[in-house]
């Protein structure tokens, strides 16, 4: 089973929050790479994930005890070292924007735009 | 065969061939080169390792993501065999992976005894990295609680996993199979017992080299989804739900639509999601049941935008108040009517208003009267030539989808793909053709990208929708002397098109839509292209993000002939009901 989740950290928890998720699973590899900031402009200030996760996930975004224990549990079936603290993840739940809703009404609540890079001149 | 049979066919010209076969052999020369198509079901996975299929959506399930999309190119023909002794003749060529595991083998299965997590693996060295293998076997559990084969970074510790099978917890033998991207020539095949002093069981394995350039994404949240959702609304024959708002009116059945006795309007609404300045159409299928006028509105606010009276006794059309209208009889009494028009709103609610005469919407009603709205279908108004005038749609996850294309959705913020490094170092020519929907104009966005910045890294190309200009689509390559560029005229979203590229460094740029003609910039601008990975939706993964859907993409190393150029154009249109 899928499920919507919008997922926004600060920028000073965006290290943390990226370690944590590719701990718990491989493919939470590569998430929080949308850059965010109230203004639209860079430097970022919240960094984005926003799609589908299956829904036995979903425990892991809602207590920081069961994030860490699956970081840890899944950095050891992968193989991987985890530096992420159990604070990290008390500070990315705690800290951080988990919803459920539409992209588009969680950037209003939270008064953040997409930053926009337009690349190069063309 | 008969001798008339024989004469036609041997007279019939080339370009009557079917139409897959040209496609299939755009790449007969061993070019490089990609196709993917949305509505092949098989070729879709929901997970990097191939494991989970993706399903039909619109059955009662989320649309399903897609992790790993296969290149057909190819054919997808399997290579040869890389595992030695996976029919398991005897334990030859298998190593225990720990202290504490004993193998096995008898009537062409092993047996693993484990007295930890462990198992044994096999290191072929004949993996090429950044290639495509598909591994398959049949695994069952003895006295363990799980088994699983597992594809590891090699070495003498194994390393960090890969890819995975499914987890089998059954003591019948279970076919598994899952495929993964070599990331070392020495990696290993590893048979893994789940649980300790326990035994699994294995038969019948092989890993073959799955040939193509596969695109993929790793990342569950960035991942696009398949859909085939063309209708705007939801519960469309169902007007008890919530999502129909009711004002001084009532469903007493999922289609019956009865005033109250209120002075007033009468009507049932429900709001959607389309940017202001989008052309949609409305329909309804309506008869009357005590009430024979009805007022269809695009939107309760900002005036309608477009609206019109219908009446259901006679089969006519009655005021209309913007856009345009239609009726159609359907038969047992029932009529299609439509409104079509441009919405001006950001936040939209279409509405069925009953009506007591044409241009009467505001009167006293018996509380008894109204009329039956069988379905209701929104969509955009140039969305797919051709497909069934309704389209059911319980929910989000719940729609018809016969008739309707499949298509690739990403989100237009962090959904993309890439390729492993594509070597297209051996041209200096290719097409670029994509069944596409662009539903933004409100910044730059990557369709196809080889490489990181086409307007700035000699070698690579680029497609994207819209450009730096907006409101149009822009093809790019980028040489050794310069980069060039050409920028299609006005093309505003939302557009559905068939986009064909053609990218030359020794006679420039050229790109079309639908067939049409093309516009041109001439100016060589030298070299061949790169040996990199080609980026779908998003450049380099990282910016640049497109919302547009997708219905299906090819990339070949070469020029096309002008027969090759319509049938690719074609079998595009097909596929997407683009033009």
């Amino acid at each position: 089973m899928l499920i919507h989740r919008n997922l926004i950290v600060t920028a000073a928890l965006v290290d943390g929050a990226r370690e944590l998720c590719a701990a718990v699973h491989p493919a939470g590899a590569g998430m929080f790479t949308v850059p965010l900031s109230p203004t639209g402009e860079l430097p970022a200030t919240h960094w984005a994930s926003t799609g589908l996760i299956e829904a036995v996930w979903a425990p892991a975004f809602e207590d920081p005890a069961t994030l860490y224990g699956a970081a840890q549990l899944g950095a050891h079936e992968q193989g991987l070292t985890l530096t992420a603290t159990y604070a990290d993840a008390h500070l990315v739940l705690i800290e951080g924007d988990i919803s459920e809703e539409p992209w588009a009404d969680a950037l209003a609540r939270l008064g953040l735009q997409l930053c926009h890079d337009a690349g190069p001149p063309t | 065969m008969g001798a008339i049979d024989r004469v036609f066919r041997s007279r019939r010209p080339s370009q009557e061939r079917p139409l897959a076969a040209i496609i299939a052999g755009l790449w007969k020369n061993n070019e490089q080169g990609v196709w993917y198509d949305s509505s092949d079901l098989s070729t879709m996975y929901q997970d990097l390792a191939g494991t989970t299929p993706v399903y039909m959506p619109g059955q009662g399930q989320p649309d399903p993501w897609i992790g790993l999309q296969l290149d057909k190119r190819l054919g997808l023909v399997r290579g040869q065999e890389r595992l030695t002794n996976g029919d398991f003749t005897s334990t030859a060529g298998w190593v225990e992976s720990g202290v504490g595991v004993a193998l096995s083998a008898a009537a062409g299965e092993l047996q693993i005894t484990s007295a930890s997590p462990l198992g044994a693996y096999q290191q072929p060295n004949n993996f090429v990295v950044g290639r495509w293998y598909v591994v398959t076997g049949q695994i069952r559990v003895g006295s363990a609680a799980s088994v699983t084969i597992r594809t590891v970074a090699g070495g003498s510790s194994l390393g960090t996993m890969v890819a995975e099978s499914q987890v089998v917890t059954s003591s019948a033998f279970v076919v598994v199979s899952y495929i993964f991207q070599a990331t070392n020539t020495a990696n290993a095949i590893y048979l893994r017992v789940g649980t300790t002093n326990s035994t699994a069981f294995f038969k019948s394995l092989s890993v073959r080299e799955l040939p193509g350039n596969h695109r993929w994404q790793g990342t569950a949240t960035s991942r696009a989804v398949l859909s085939a959702r063309y209708n705007l609304l939801t519960a469309t024959e169902d007007l008890r739900t919530t999502v129909w708002q009711k004002s001084n009116s009532t469903a007493p059945t999922s289609s019956r639509l009865v005033e109250t006795t209120a002075a007033s309007t009468h009507y049932v609404s429900q709001p959607y999601t389309a940017a202001s300045g989008t052309p949609v159409r409305f329909s309804v299928r309506a008869k009357p049941a005590g009430r024979s006028w009805i007022r269809l509105t695009l939107s309760l606010a900002s005036g309608g935008d477009a609206s019109s009276y219908f009446d259901l006794s006679t089969g006519s059309k009655g005021a209309l108040g913007g856009g345009s209208a239609t009726i159609t009889p359907v038969g047992d009494g029932s009529y299609i009517c439509t409104v079509a028009g441009t919405i001006s709103s950001s936040n939209p609610s279409c509405g069925v208003l009953l009506a007591s005469d044409n241009n009467a919407q505001n009167y006293t009603g018996d509380g008894t009267s109204g009329v039956d709205v069988l379905w209701s279908d929104l969509r955009g108004a140039t969305d797919g030539i051709g497909l069934p005038p309704y389209q059911r749609v319980d929910d989000a996850s719940t729609y018809d989808t016969a008739g309707f294309p499949l298509y690739r959705k990403p989100d237009g913020v962090d959904d993309w793909m890439q390729t492993a490094a594509v070597d297209f170092s051996g041209t200096d020519k290719v097409i670029v053709a994509t069944a596409m929907r662009k539903l933004s104009d409100a910044a730059r966005a990557i369709l196809i990208e080889l490489g990181t910045a086409a307007e700035n890294i000699a070698g690579n190309f680029a497609v994207e929708a819209p450009s730096a200009g907006l409101q149009n689509f822009a093809a790019r390559g980028s040489g050794s002397s310069s980069v060039n560029t050409v920028q299609t005229a006005s093309a505003i979203a939302p557009l559905s098109a068939v986009l064909l590229a053609r990218i030359d460094s020794a006679a420039g740029v050229g790109l079309r839509i639908n067939g049409g003609a093309w516009a041109e910039n001439k100016t060589p601008f030298g070299g061949n292209f790169v040996n990199a990975p080609v980026y779908f939706d998003r450049r380099s993964g990282a910016s640049l993000p497109s919302s547009a859907r997708d219905y299906g993409t090819l990339i070949v190393g070469r020029l096309l002939t002008g027969l090759e150029t319509a049938a690719v154009e074609k079998f595009l249109r097909q596929k997407s009901r683009a033009y």
